[in-house]
């Protein structure tokens, strides 16, 4: 069963806790939201672990029936990788839906007040009339 | 007497709309209007404050789809019994305004659309342009199939909704492109149509939003978009 050499594996490992350290620092600056940033940071750090710990890399490799480590890898970033697209296209639709109500509350209201200033300016000019 | 709201979605639309707005002042004692701008750039909202029609003005481009369900919005929050969604681009012609509200008085239907292709009574002068024709006949086609009633003129913009079928509208509304999806969510859900002949005019300024491109598409969009109909929970 074929495993990563030992330059990749660290290479690797390195690569991805380098990302780890970007992602903490995208969230303490404020660039980017922790809820949104859970996933991502969870499977960043599964694939440090696997990559960091051989005999975990191994046990996968044989868990999931895979000939190499190689492509125990690819397989599990497919299906991580379909399921962040999918959360994140969700976040997306529930956003531009909260985007558009707000959008429109937002119009609705300022006719609401152009009717109320206009009442207004209409009475100011009655008493001053009287 | 029942309380009718004109809602005018325009993007975009200065002459057009102040054209459309000095024709319907002769409209103004027995229906109300309302303009929904959307995010114009030009001078679309003042155009219609200067014939002092209130504005519904949108901070984002929402599409047609988000400026006539905000008209939807307001008439259900100012008890209104019957909507005319009315086109900003001057296609529509007030003097159908009545035929169109006549239906939904006698109770005969919940929304009514001023179609330019009933077998009847055609409007002969329109000419449509072939990509816009061959979107049409797809989206008339699919929702024959997917209902069994045959609108001849889905794309049409010129329609009348009473209370119930706008605010079920309110609280969902296809974005782009949505005179087609809303007819399957109308007919899905049990609502009552009826098609009147009318004639429309060609549009003198302004862009249509049917260029090439979203000619081209359009049939994609309405295929997704009706699977997204049949895919939804019904909510009535």
């Amino acid at each position: 069963m074929g495993t990563l050499s030992i330059p990749l594996r660290w290479a690797g490992a390195v690569i991805i806790f380098l990302f780890m350290v970007y992602t903490l620092m995208l969230i303490r600056s404020n660039k980017l939201n922790a809820q949104h940033a859970t996933s991502w940071l969870i499977a960043e750090f599964f694939l440090f672990i696997l990559l960091a710990f051989d005999p975990i890399s191994v046990s996968i490799v044989r868990l999931i029936g895979a000939n190499n480590a190689f492509s125990a890898i690819f397989l599990l970033a497919v299906v991580w990788g379909i399921a962040l697209i999918l959360d994140l296209l969700v976040r997306i639709s529930e956003l531009s839906n909260k985007l558009r109500a707000v959008n429109q509350e937002l119009g609705l209201l300022s006719e609401r007040f152009d009717r109320l200033q206009q009442s207004l300016m209409t009475a100011d000019s009655d008493n001053k009339t009287k | 007497m029942m309380k009718v709201l004109l809602i005018i979605p325009a993007f975009n639309e200065e002459e057009s709309l102040a054209k459309l707005l000095a024709e319907l002042e002769q409209y103004r004692k027995q229906y109300d209007i309302i303009v929904v701008d959307d995010a114009s750039v030009d001078k679309t909202t003042e155009i219609a404050k200067s014939y002092d029609v209130p504005v519904l003005r949108l901070a984002a481009n929402l599409g047609i789809g988000g400026a006539v369900q905000t008209g939807f919005k307001y008439a259900v929050r100012n008890g209104y019994d019957t909507v005319v969604q009315i086109d900003g681009d001057g296609q529509h012609d007030p003097i159908w305004i009545e035929r169109l509200i006549e239906p939904i008085s006698r109770g005969e239907a919940d929304c009514v659309i001023g179609s330019r292709y009933t077998n009847n009574d055609p409007d002969r002068a329109y000419r449509t342009p072939v990509l816009r024709r061959i979107g049409m006949h797809f989206s008339t086609r699919l929702l024959y199939l997917a209902t069994g009633v045959l609108i001849t003129d889905t794309t049409s913009g010129l329609r009348s909704l009473d209370h119930r079928a706008f605010e079920y509208f309110s609280r969902e509304y296809p974005v782009d492109h949505p005179e087609a999806e809303a007819l399957l969510m109308l007919l899905n859900t049990g609502f009552k149509l009826k098609e009147i002949p009318v004639k429309m005019r060609s549009r003198q300024t302004g862009n249509s939003l049917f260029t090439l491109i979203p000619s081209v598409v359009y049939p994609f969009r309405v295929l997704v978009g009706f699977l997204e109909v049949f895919l939804r929970i019904k909510r009535k």
